[in-house]
C-alpha cells in the first residue's frame, strides 16, 4: 500500500514549512504572537522606542535618570529615563530599556507598568510630607494595584514613619550626606518596609526602597545626578 | 443625567476602595488548591466526598488510576457553594458480552454546600454522583464535615446508590423509597434519572483528613462503597471498607497522591488545579504605554487645529503603535472624532485608555474632547467621550479608574462609518497553525490533528467583506475512527469522522457577509456562502443590544445545505431552514445566561440553555443543555445533547496582549439533536465589546 509511504515522505518537508511559514499575518500583532511562542531562533529584542527616544533627549538637556534595581534580582540594574511629567499631579513618568515604566512623585513610587501587578496608581501625599520633614508618627496611605481579573483594587495602608540615622549616598564624583527615614506599613494579610534617603538641606529623596506591589515586592530606586 | 445615575448604581458591583479586600487568610471552609481531591476528582477525603469546598471559580483536573479502573475529572466551584463535575472513567475488561471489553462512561456531578462551616457547626453537603450518565457511578450522598484544630478535620455522612452499597440499611425514608431502578438500555443513558435519587439501601460513611506537614497530608476512611460492580467483573477485592490515602503537594497547583482502596488495590493519581484568577501576569505584560502629554507641551509644538490632515497623520501613526487602526479621524471646533478597530488588546477599556492617552500626545492643544468610536467587522458599535482636561487630572490619581469611567459618556453609535481615504478596500490574510480535538471514541478516547490554516478577508466597504478560510491536514488521528453513526435522524452533524477523512486541503469557511447597524440599538448580519465546514446557505441575524443594557435579544434565519464530505465545494441534497430567537443576559458578578429558542439542522424544535462563568480576565467556563421534541430515545445514546465549554485569553495564558482564544467544546456524545450552524461571525460575540457593561468589568485596564 503506497499511502503509508507517501506520507512518510511528505511528512519532514510538511513539518518544515510549518515551522518556517507558520505565524504569518498581515496583522503584525498575531506574527509577533506566534514568532514567540514558536520554537526559532529570533534577533534579540530591541530597546524599546520610547526608551531610546528619552535617551536621545536626555543626552540633549542633561537631565537627571534613576538607576533602580529589584529586590528579587539586585545584580540587574536598570536606568529609567524621564518620559514625562505631568503638570496636573506632579507625577514623573520614567522608562526603562525594556518598556517597563515607573511612576515617581517627588521620589515617592506611585505607579508602575509593564512589572505585573501592576500600582496603577497611589496617595501617598501624607507619607511623603512627614519623610520629607523628617517627623515621625501615623499615616495612612492609599494604593491601587491591577489585580488578576483586571479590576483596579485599593488598600488602605496604615504606616508607621520613623527618621533614622544619617548616611553617606555616592553620587557619581561626591558622597551626598542623608538622613534615613523608614516607613512600615500594613494593611491586612500584607506589611513591608520601605526606606529613603532623605538630604536634609534640600529635602529630596535621592535613594529609596518602596514597595511596588506583590508581584514585584521592593524596588530600589537612585537619583543620579545631573551631569 | 440618567446616564450618569445608572452608572454610579452599578458602581456597587467593580469598585472597592478605601477598604482592604482581603480574601480572609485561613479561611476554614477554603481548601489548599489541589490538594483534598477525592480519586472522584471532588473535595473529598479517599474515595468518599466530604462537605468543604474548592475556591470558588477554581477548575481541577483529577486522575486516577488503579487496577485498570481510571477515573479523569474535571472539577468546577461553580459558586462558593455549587459544584459540577464531569467525569471520564475507562473501566479495562468491565464488560463480558461485548466485542470491546473496555467499557468507558461519561458522567456529570452536582454538589451543593448547604451550610458552610462555622466555629461550632460543621460544614453540610448534599451531592449527585453520576446523575445523568450512565449509573455506573450513580449515587447520592449527605455529608458532614468539620476541622478539629488546624490539623485534623473530620467527615460523616449517609450515601445511597454506589454509596450504600457496603454496610447498607434499607432505605430511611421507607419501603416506598426502597426501590432504585437500574438503567437498561444504552439509549437511556444521559438522562437526569429523578426516579432513582435517593432510593434503595442507605449506608453510613466517614474519614479523617490529617494534614502532616504544608505538604503532606493523610486521609483515612470507612467507605460505604463495595464496588460491588468491580469486585463481579474486573477481579477487584473488597477485603475491607477502610480505605487509605496519603497526598503530596508538589507544586502551588498540582498534588500527587497515593491510595489503598478495599485493603487490595493499589492506586496513584495526580489533580491539577487552575484559578481563573492568577494568569500568567497579573494585570498584563504588555509595556508601550504612553502618558498623558500635557496640554502646555503640547501648545509649545505649535500645532495648527486647522490643519487636520497632519493631526489625523500623527495620529494614526501613535495609534499604529499602540495596535489601533484609525478609522476615521474628523474635528469640529475642538472636538476630535476618531473611529478605530481594536486590534490588538482583549478588552475595550484598554483600547480607549491607550487610544485617549495617544490623542493627548498627538492632537493640538486647542482639542478640548475626544469621541472614540470603537469599530468592529466594519460596524461602529459604541462612542466614548473623554475631555482632554479629566484625563490629565484622573492619570495618576488614586481613584482615577473608577473615576475616568464615571466621567466617561459611553453611547450607542449607529450612524455609519467614512473612512478616511485610502483605507478602503483592504486585504487582511494570515497562515496559521491549527489544531481540532476529538474525544471520548472508544477506540481512541483522544484523537487531534494538526495543521495549517489560510485565510484572507476583503474589506470592499466597512462591514462588506468576502472571506476565506482554508485547511490542510498535515498530521493527525481524526479520520481513523472506524465507527459510524447509527442515529436515526438526519446525520447533521454525526458524521463529522466522513468530513474528518479528507486528506487534501479543505475549505472551511468561504462567504460574502455583510454586517451594518439598521437603526440605533440593532446590528445585522447576512453571510451566504460556504458558512461552515458542513453546511453551505444563507445565514441572516438581527440583534438589539443597546449600550448600557444587560440584555441582549437576537433572531437569526437560515437556510443552508448539507455539504458533501468527499468533495471540495460539493453540495448534498439535504436542505434545511434553521433559526433562533435569543436572549443573552449578564448577571453580573461573571455570571452570564443565553437562551437560544427555534429549529435546529435536523428539523427539531427546541430550546438550548447555556450558563457561563465569564471572569473579567476572559477566562470562560460554561456548560449548555439542549432539549427538543425529538424523543430521548430517538435521539440515542446520551438523551439529548449537552456539553461544557472552557476558553482560555492567549492573553491570560502568556501575559502579552491579544484577541485571540483557546476555546474547547467538550460533549460527551455527538448525535444529531439540537445542532446548530456554527457560524464564525455571529453578532454578540462581535458587539459585545462596545458594550458599557462589558468595559465597565475590566475598566481596571483603562489606565493600563
Amino acid at each position: 500500500m503506497t499511502y503509508p509511504f507517501r506520507r512518510a515522505a511528505i511528512l519532514p518537508a510538511l513539518m518544515a514549512a510549518m515551522l518556517g511559514l507558520t505565524g504569518c499575518s498581515s496583522n503584525p500583532d498575531t506574527t509577533a504572537l506566534y514568532a514567540a511562542a514558536l520554537p526559532v531562533s529570533r534577533a534579540k529584542p530591541a530597546l524599546d522606542p520610547a526608551f531610546l527616544a528619552a535617551q536621545t533627549r536626555a543626552q540633549k538637556t542633561g537631565e537627571r535618570f534613576l538607576l533602580t534595581t529589584l529586590e528579587n534580582n539586585p545584580a540587574q540594574l536598570s536606568i529609567f529615563l524621564s518620559q514625562m511629567r505631568s503638570e496636573a499631579s506632579g507625577v514623573t513618568t520614567w522608562v526603562g530599556p525594556g518598556g517597563g515604566q515607573i511612576m515617581t512623585q517627588n521620589g515617592m513610587l506611585v505607579g508602575t507598568r509593564g512589572f505585573g501587578g501592576d500600582i496603577l496608581a497611589a496617595d501617598v501625599t501624607d507619607s511623603e510630607a512627614l519623610i520629607r520633614s523628617f517627623g515621625s508618627g501615623y499615616v495612612t496611605r492609599l494604593m491601587t494595584v491591577i489585580d488578576g481579573e483586571n479590576h483596579a483594587t485599593t488598600r488602605a495602608f496604615r504606616c508607621a514613619i520613623a527618621p533614622g540615622e544619617t548616611q553617606p549616598v555616592n553620587q557619581g564624583a561626591i558622597d551626598v550626606l542623608t538622613r534615613t527615614v523608614t516607613e512600615t506599613c500594613k494593611s491586612r494579610g500584607i506589611t513591608f518596609d520601605n526606606y529613603y534617603w532623605v538630604v536634609p538641606t534640600s529635602r529630596e529623596i535621592i535613594q529609596s526602597s518602596q514597595w511596588a506591589g506583590q508581584t514585584t515586592q521592593k524596588i530600589s530606586i537612585r537619583n543620579t545626578p545631573q551631569s | 443625567m440618567a446616564m450618569t445615575k445608572l452608572r454610579n448604581g452599578r458602581l456597587r458591583n467593580s469598585w472597592v476602595f478605601a477598604a482592604a479586600l482581603i480574601l480572609p487568610a485561613g479561611a476554614m471552609a477554603q481548601r489548599a488548591m489541589a490538594q483534598g481531591m477525592s480519586t472522584y476528582g471532588a473535595p473529598g477525603i479517599v474515595d468518599m466526598p466530604s462537605a468543604f469546598t474548592a475556591p470558588d471559580g477554581t477548575l481541577t483536573f483529577t486522575s486516577s488510576h488503579m487496577q485498570g479502573h481510571t477515573r479523569n475529572t474535571l472539577h468546577f466551584q461553580i459558586t462558593p457553594r455549587l459544584s459540577g463535575v464531569f467525569r471520564y472513567a475507562i473501566l479495562r475488561d468491565y464488560q463480558t458480552n461485548n466485542a470491546n471489553p473496555d467499557r468507558f462512561d461519561r458522567s456529570f456531578d452536582l454538589q451543593y454546600q448547604i451550610r458552610a462551616e462555622s466555629s461550632r457547626f460543621p460544614a453540610l453537603a448534599i451531592g449527585l454522583q453520576d446523575f445523568g450518565g450512565t449509573g455506573i457511578f450513580g449515587a447520592e450522598y449527605l455529608v458532614a464535615s468539620k476541622h478539629l484544630g488546624e490539623k485534623l478535620s473530620v467527615s460523616a455522612g449517609v450515601g445511597w446508590g454506589r454509596f450504600g452499597s457496603f454496610g447498607g440499611h434499607s432505605s430511611p425514608f421507607g419501603q416506598r423509597f426502597q426501590n432504585r431502578p437500574v438503567i437498561s438500555s444504552i439509549n437511556e443513558t444521559g438522562r437526569v434519572s429523578f426516579n432513582r435519587f435517593f432510593r434503595g439501601d442507605a449506608a453510613v460513611f466517614a474519614g479523617l483528613e490529617y494534614q502532616a506537614s504544608d505538604r503532606l497530608r493523610i486521609a483515612a476512611e470507612y467507605s460505604s462503597d463495595a464496588y460491588v460492580e468491580e469486585v463481579t467483573r474486573m477481579g477487584f477485592e473488597h477485603k475491607t471498607p477502610i480505605n487509605l490515602g496519603v497526598t503530596y503537594q508538589t507544586t502551588d497547583r498540582l498534588a500527587l497522591s497515593g491510595f489503598l482502596i478495599g485493603g487490595a488495590q493499589v492506586g496513584i493519581g495526580l489533580s491539577y488545579a487552575i484559578d481563573p484568577r492568577r494568569p500568567a501576569v497579573i494585570g498584563g505584560q504588555e509595556r508601550n504605554m504612553p502618558p498623558v502629554a500635557p496640554r502646555r507641551a503640547i501648545a509649545e509644538l505649535g500645532w495648527e487645529v486647522e490643519d487636520v490632515d497632519a493631526s489625523r497623520a500623527r495620529l494614526s501613526q501613535a495609534l499604529g503603535q499602540q495596535g489601533l487602526q484609525l478609522v476615521s479621524y474628523r474635528q469640529t471646533g475642538t472636538r476630535a472624532h476618531v473611529a478605530l478597530t481594536n486590534t490588538r488588546y482583549a478588552g475595550s477599556a484598554q483600547a480607549l485608555g491607550r487610544a485617549a492617552r495617544a490623542m493627548t500626545n498627538s492632537l493640538p492643544a486647542a482639542i478640548d474632547t475626544f469621541e472614540i468610536t470603537l469599530v468592529a467587522q466594519g460596524m461602529p458599535l459604541s462612542q466614548t467621550t473623554f475631555r482632554r482636561a479629566d484625563l490629565e487630572e484622573l492619570e495618576h490619581a488614586w481613584d482615577g479608574s473608577w473615576q475616568s469611567f464615571v466621567r466617561a459618556r459611553i453611547v450607542d453609535a449607529p450612524a455609519p462609518l467614512t473612512p478616511d481615504a485610502g483605507l478602503y478596500p483592504k486585504l487582511d490574510w494570515s497562515l496559521l497553525p491549527y489544531y481540532n480535538l476529538s474525544l471520548f471514541d472508544p477506540d481512541s478516547p483522544l484523537r487531534a490533528d494538526v495543521g495549517l490554516e489560510a485565510a484572507a478577508t476583503y474589506h470592499f466597504t466597512p462591514g462588506l467583506s468576502v472571506s476565506g478560510t482554508v485547511r490542510q491536514k498535515l498530521l493527525g488521528t481524526l479520520g481513523d475512527s472506524t465507527r459510524r453513526s447509527n442515529s436515526v435522524l438526519p446525520h447533521v452533524r454525526s458524521d463529522q469522522v466522513l468530513y474528518d477523512q479528507r486528506t487534501g486541503p479543505r475549505v472551511e469557511r468561504l462567504t460574502a457577509d455583510y454586517m451594518f447597524r439598521p437603526a440605533a440599538n440593532l446590528y445585522g448580519r447576512i453571510s451566504a456562502g460556504y458558512i461552515e465546514q458542513m453546511y453551505a446557505g444563507l445565514s441572516t441575524e438581527i440583534l438589539w443590544s443597546p449600550v448600557e443594557s444587560r440584555l441582549a435579544l437576537g433572531a437569526e434565519v437560515n437556510y443552508v445545505a448539507q455539504r458533501s464530505p468527499d468533495t471540495l465545494l460539493g453540495l448534498t441534497d439535504y436542505r434545511i431552514a434553521t433559526g433562533h430567537a435569543s436572549a443573552y443576559y449578564d448577571f453580573g458578578n461573571s455570571y452570564r445566561g443565553q437562551v437560544d429558542v427555534g429549529r435546529y439542522l435536523a428539523g427539531d424544535w427546541g430550546a438550548t440553555v447555556s450558563l457561563d462563568r465569564k471572569f473579567d480576565n476572559g477566562v470562560t467556563i460554561g456548560a449548555f443543555f439542549t432539549l427538543t421534541d425529538v424523543p430521548f430515545e430517538t435521539f440515542g445514546e446520551g438523551s439529548f445533547d449537552k456539553g461544557f465549554r472552557l476558553t482560555f485569553p492567549i492573553d491570560w495564558l502568556t501575559g502579552q496582549p491579544g484577541r485571540k482564544a483557546f476555546t474547547q467544546t467538550i460533549r460527551p456524545v455527538l448525535r444529531d439533536g439540537g445542532a446548530r450552524l456554527s457560524v464564525a461571525n455571529r453578532l454578540y460575540q462581535e458587539v459585545n465589546a462596545g458594550n458599557a457593561n462589558e468595559m465597565e468589568h475590566n475598566w481596571g485596564k483603562f489606565w493600563r
